[in-house]
């Protein structure tokens, strides 16, 4: 971590302990999934709420996951223009997308803590599974909430850094963290 | 309301701001300044953009890919294909094509085919003097048919936007993949016709049978993937969870090329990508729902259908929009923003979605690859070692059959209607 600035460095150990929790989280699902189908087909049986198990833990991939693009630069954009920009208007885009992320996602945070406090509240469960329907909704505002910790830490960073083009999945190319 | 969901969009994207960011803010205003509904909507239609079961397959084929992509398995394709083509021109360019349309049935991502089958040919390619710039079209271009064939991810995507049946899609997919695999061979075969490449070597049925032997397991996937689908056994989304099984299970368990880190480390990249794509689903979905309510899709419908053009010429139209938004952005997030708006036009037009849905994804899969700024180029560069100037070069005569392809497949929709008369009905 020598030469890593402390609030970048709890960044990248973030990304990285969600990356692994959602590994785990999608080697669940697969078999969460082949289980039931072989219980449905072997036995006669299908596993209940496992259905809803599964999406959960998709849900948690999409948001978490989007955290951990987020901090490593991941999300997709529309790249035309800034390959060319540079490194000074690099740093005033870099900084705007930070100044309007601590503001979108600053909102949602609001929205989504409000939401996930009052199923908690109300003690709503799932259908099938029974979870407690504020532990899938409270993955937005944790994710919402850590955005937000992001632009904060880009904002008062000098920040020039471009966004990494290639996909997650490209063969080859290892995620920047 | 148009500067806030037009203007504002369109000017954040060109600054490259990142997608999922650039529909919440347009959502944000739209709702702040001029609905006035509850914002608790914005986390009520986030969260169940993404709870639908289908979604699920999203994630499940992506890994399915990703393990594919690590070990052999590309190799035994590469192999397979190669002992079957024989001493035809070109044989090897053949080989190139179809293995990867192979490697798309088996796990529907274009940059990925394009970096695991390219790294198996492209060493092939040059030792048996295939031209350099004709090498880098035919490797960077050959991945978009996999974004046609199924378990295609864009069409996953498109048939959730469009509320479409995914198996129906899948179906319809099938014939239009062929059709540009023919034609991409045709091509290829014309030129080292013409060049004197190729034949290099006599077909051998000892050398096919060895080959099919060592490669009969990796091609069980889209046996699993297509059998259990239309066979009735599985959902898409259990196909998807099986052939990952099954991703796994051959490459460590047969193979002996795999251990646990790599399937974790496969899982990890497959987890960050799902979070990429959902996330701006989720928020499309959102955005989407912003237009609906202002009847922002029926106003453009009703303007556009009101100028009564021919309905071939509306869809020019629509190819030539869509090359130019496949060209400058992902063909996932195109997908997502251009969805509510065109689909409702082209059912008033008399198109079917699920036709529709093919022509925009041989769109957007032109686009991946299509100067200035497709993906694969990106892809080509940095995982192939390949010069941009000769992918540039190398890429116009591979545009030019691809454009032929879309052509057919928009003006004659049995091409992609067949495929679904034959599985569904």
């Amino acid at each position: 971590m020598l030469g890593t600035p402390p609030p970048q460095g709890a960044l990248s150990g973030i990304a990285t302990l969600f990356s692994r929790l959602l590994g785990a989280a999608l080697i669940v699902a697969v078999i969460v999934n082949v289980v039931n189908v072989v219980a449905r087909y072997g036995f006669n049986h299908a596993i209940t709420g496992a259905d809803e198990f599964q999406i959960y833990l998709m849900i948690s991939m999409a948001f978490l996951g989007g955290l951990v693009a987020h901090i490593r630069r991941r999300h997709l954009r529309m790249d035309v223009l800034t390959r060319h920009f540079s490194p000074a208007v690099r740093r005033v885009v870099n900084g705007a997308e930070a100044l309007l992320a601590i503001a979108v996602c600053g909102l949602m945070t609001w929205v989504s803590w409000t939401y996930t406090t009052k199923m908690f509240r109300i003690g709503t469960h799932s259908e099938n599974a029974h979870i407690p329907m504020w532990i899938p909704h409270s993955v937005l505002a944790i994710a919402f909430t850590l955005m937000t910790f992001v632009g904060l830490v880009r904002l008062f960073t000098r920040d020039d850094a471009a966004p990494t083009p290639l996909p997650a999945s490209t063969p080859g190319e290892e995620a920047t963290p | 309301m148009s500067l806030v969901l037009g203007v504002l969009p369109v000017a954040l994207l060109l600054l490259g701001f990142p997608i999922f960011l650039v529909l919440l803010t347009a959502v944000m205003a739209a709702l702040l300044l001029f609905m006035h509904i509850p914002l608790s909507v914005l986390h009520q239609t986030l969260f169940g953009a993404v709870n639908a079961y289908t979604l699920l397959a999203v994630p499940f084929f992506i890994f399915t890919g990703e393990l594919m992509g690590r070990g052999s398995v590309a190799q035994r394709l590469v192999n397979f294909v190669n002992a079957g083509v024989g001493r035809i021109p070109g044989g090897l360019g053949v080989t190139t094509v179809c293995s990867s349309a192979l490697f798309g049935a088996m796990s529907g991502l274009s940059a990925a085919s394009v970096a695991t089958i390219g790294r198996a040919m492209l060493p092939a390619l040059m030792k048996a003097g295939y031209p350099m710039r004709f090498s880098a079209g035919l490797l960077t271009s050959m991945g978009a048919i996999d974004v046609v064939i199924p378990p295609s991810i864009p069409l996953l995507v498109y048939g959730t936007a469009a509320q479409e049946s995914v198996p129906r899609l899948y179906a319809a997919g099938i014939v239009p993949a062929l059709l540009l695999t023919v034609l991409l061979c045709s091509y290829v075969v014309w030129f080292c016709w013409r060049n004197g490449i190729g034949g290099e070597k006599a077909f051998d049925f000892g050398e096919l049978g060895r080959a099919a032997a060592r490669g009969i397991t990796a091609l069980g996937a889209p046996v699993i993937i297509f059998g259990g689908i239309y066979g009735g056994v599985f959902t898409p989304t259990e196909a998807a969870a099986v052939a990952c099984v099954y991703a796994a299970g051959v490459p460590m368990l047969i193979y002996r090329e795999l251990g646990w880190r790599d399937i974790f480390d496969c899982a990890q990249s497959t987890a960050i990508f799902t979070g990429q794509i959902l996330v701006i689903v989720a928020c499309a979905v959102l955005f989407g729902w912003v237009l609906t309510v202002n009847q922002i899709p029926s106003a453009l419908t009703e303007w556009l259908t009101g100028m009564h053009l021919p309905l071939w010429s509306m869809l020019l139209a629509i190819n030539v929009l869509l090359l130019l938004v496949g060209s400058f952005m992902d063909g996932i997030s195109a997908i997502l923003l251009l969805t509510p708006l065109l689909v409702p036009l082209v059912k008033a037009l008399g198109v079917d979605p699920v036709h529709f849905g093919i022509i925009f994804t041989v769109n957007l899969g032109i686009g991946l690859f299509h100067p200035p700024f497709g993906i694969n180029i990106f892809v080509a560069q940095t995982v192939l070692r390949l010069p941009l100037n000769m992918i540039y070069r190398g890429i116009v005569p591979f545009v030019f059959v691809y454009l032929v392809g879309l052509a057919i497949i928009t003006y004659v929709p049995a091409v992609s209607l067949a495929g679904v008369h034959w599985l569904i009905h």
